[in-house]
């Protein structure tokens, strides 16, 4: 199982994806979100923040992240992470994570084995990281792990 | 808690730290955070594993690899019968 690590970049905006994880549309794999960091680039602030991981049907339609692999032997991986969406993801069902973060904090969970968030090997199958709320158009972002079967 | 499945930090500069066990729902797959000295929000006999909240006042077990299985079955048939057809 090969893992992955990328990083999302987005003005805050309630309305908007910060980034997505989706799985191939062609030849999708399962894969397990395992470890995330999020937090705020822009100056120290009190404002709030809510970030959300939730599941998605639909990718939308993003800018693609080049993916560093944490083992440069493994092959490439085949499911996609996007930022800066111009159309958003098709999100569903309930929040799977949901972070509060203070502007000036920074957040990190990571998961053991058999405890990480999987995405089924379903074509276009993904997760969807949010900031619901946003008390400020601050420059944030997260880092993402990932493992991919 | 007993064998947690994660651990979340948050780091405040002008704030102490705040960590977190977490588990993740075998329901829903859902990140629960657990406070210090709690148990988790529910427990699910049949599958010997800590649920959230939700999962818990549902009262039905539906173990959430299942649910991926059978997503994954269907996607996979879906996909073999739309290279059949051409599609």
């Amino acid at each position: 199982m090969a893992k992955y690590s990328a990083e999302i970049n987005r003005t805050a905006d309630a309305a908007k994806t910060v980034g997505s994880l989706s799985s191939d549309a062609t030849t999708p794999r399962r894969s397990k979100l395992y470890e995330i960091i999020c937090g705020c680039e822009a100056a120290p602030d009190d404002k709030a923040f809510k970030w959300t991981v939730t599941r998605t049907t639909a990718a939308g339609t993003s800018t693609p992240v080049t993916l560093f692999s944490l083992d440069a032997a493994d092959a490439a991986c085949l499911s996609d992470v996007g930022e800066n969406h111009s159309v958003e993801p098709t999100y569903t069902g309930a929040e799977g994570l949901s972070i509060p973060l203070n502007q000036r904090a920074t957040f990190r969970w990571v998961a053991k084995e058999g405890g990480e968030i999987i995405i089924p090997a379903t074509a276009n199958a993904g997760l969807g990281i949010r900031t619901p709320t946003a008390g400020a158009a601050s420059a944030i972002t997260a880092t993402i792990f990932f493992q991919e079967e | 808690m007993r064998n947690p499945q994660g651990y979340a930090v948050w780091v405040d500069p002008i704030a102490p730290i705040i960590e977190r066990d977490t588990y993740t729902c075998v329901h829903c797959n859902a990140v629960v955070f657990v406070a210090p000295r709690q148990p988790p929000e529910g427990h699910c006999r049949p599958c010997n594993a800590s649920i959230c909240g939700a999962c818990a006042d549902a009262g039905v077990c539906t173990p959430f690899m299942k649910k991926i299985e059978e997503q994954e079955t269907v996607d996979y048939h879906r996909r073999q019968n739309a290279k059949v057809l051409g599609g």
